[in-house]
């Protein structure tokens, strides 16, 4: 058995972290975002690495806790494939830091998902709740979107109340990150035909699995206050025009709510958490390639990739196509019973603006100004995927 | 014995700005 140290790989392997989830060992490269789940031999045999340097020393030690000789090189080789072994990333990841919340002690933070503070979230679930079953007037429809004169200016609206309390809800993930000591990167990304605020909270998995939780709900969590609050302001019978302003608020924070636990197939805050309970690793791929076999045949690579992916993940893909069935049921009756109406008076209105209004009016400019609106919205998730496969082809998101 | 590799997948957390 040779005794030989390779600086350089020594060198490599001190890039790695190394974490146990509770299950599995969790190694990974947190500045580049890329993470994979190893039995405890190859964690093992990344920290003798780190500690001697000395691949046949590694191999050794991670055989004893295997209780049979393993295939050092052959690991190595997996880690590398991996991209774990890569030389770090050129330029540092600046962008998407946000200041004002890395100002905010763990500490403080944590004040915000402690026992106390989640008794609190969960009251104002249950608020919300009564209201809507004691409470049929409160109930959200379509209608209560347009709550100005014109469905044109109350367009503008939406998009005002989007992005407030898309930051909110991104905030509270954020935050939360931060309680457990995980670093967040903010971007602008889409789900479907939805833009959307996301949050990369990918170095959670280096936390125990039952720590997670929190980060998950944080942005619902802060939603259903909202909401609570909203609804609490609307049974005190306010003035029309205030009252109007608050059903909007409503309609927004539920549609917000269900299509979380919806948009599964999406890869939504409950898909992460339900992903997380059932201790998968890579369930939303899993799902796909499981789904795809069945109704269509796989490509050659893709057919590798399913067998090379976790037995448990696979065991559990065979059913959570059910729960995204379900969850795309849900996302088109939502489509029809609010987008679709919304979008048609909306249209029709503008037809109606054109039609009717001097070239150069007022209501000709409003008409034009959320054409370009609801043109942006289209165009703007087919660019934005665009921007990601380019991405993903550098290897910096999966 | 072959040590098993398996992808750990990201964690993007999202929120609709436009529903």
């Amino acid at each position: 058995m040779t005794t030989s140290v390779d600086a350089g790989l020594r060198e490599r392997a001190a890039r790695l972290t190394v974490s146990f989830d509770g299950e599995a060992w969790i190694l990974g490269r947190p500045e580049l975002g890329v993470f994979v789940a190893v039995p405890e031999p190859g964690a093992v045999f990344v920290t003798t690495l780190q500690e001697t340097g000395s691949l046949a020393e590694a191999t050794a030690r991670a055989g004893e806790i295997a209780g049979e000789p393993v295939d050092g090189t052959d690991f190595v080789e997996g880690l590398t494939a991996a991209g774990l072994l890569d030389p770090p990333a050129e330029t540092a990841q600046v962008r998407g830091h946000i200041r004002w919340i890395e100002g905010v002690s763990p500490k403080a933070a944590a004040r915000l998902f402690g026992r106390v503070a989640w008794s609190f979230y969960a009251a104002a679930a249950l608020f919300v709740l009564g209201v809507l079953v004691s409470q049929p007037g409160l109930r959200p429809s379509w209608e209560d979107a347009v709550f100005l004169p014109s469905p044109g200016l109350s367009a503008f609206t939406w998009l005002l109340l989007g992005v407030v309390f898309g930051a909110v809800h991104e905030a509270w993930h954020w935050l939360a990150g931060r309680a457990v000591g995980v670093p967040a990167i903010f971007r602008v990304s889409y789900r479907g035909v939805y833009v959307v605020f996301e949050t990369d909270l990918t170095q959670i998995v280096t936390v125990p699995r039952n720590r997670r939780y929190g980060v998950y709900l944080a942005g619902m969590a802060v939603d259903t206050v909202v909401l609570a609050v909203t609804l609490a302001l609307r049974l005190l019978a306010p003035p029309a025009g205030v009252d109007g302003f608050l059903a909007a608020v409503a309609l927004f924070l539920i549609f917000g709510i269900v299509w979380q636990w919806a948009a599964l197939p999406l890869r939504s805050d409950s898909y992460a958490l339900l992903a997380n309970a059932l201790r998968c690793h890579n369930l939303y791929r899993t799902t796909w390639l499981t789904a795809k076999s069945r109704l269509f045949r796989l490509t050659e690579a893709e057919s590798a990739e399913l067998a090379e992916a976790g037995e448990r993940d696979r065991q559990i893909a065979r059913w959570f196509v059910v729960p995204y069935v379900a969850g795309i049921a849900v996302m088109a009756w939502m489509l029809v019973t609010v987008v679709l109406p919304l979008m048609i008076s909306l249209g029709g209105w503008g037809v109606a603006q054109f039609a009717g209004g001097a070239i150069g009016s007022a209501g000709f400019w409003e008409a034009l100004a959320v054409a370009v609106y609801i043109a942006a919205q289209l165009g703007l998730p087919p660019l934005l995927a665009l921007r990601e496969r380019r991405l993903r082809r550098a290897g910096a998101l999966l | 014995m072959k040590i098993e590799i398996k992808r750990v997948e990201n964690t993007r957390l999202t929120q609709l700005i436009h529903p």
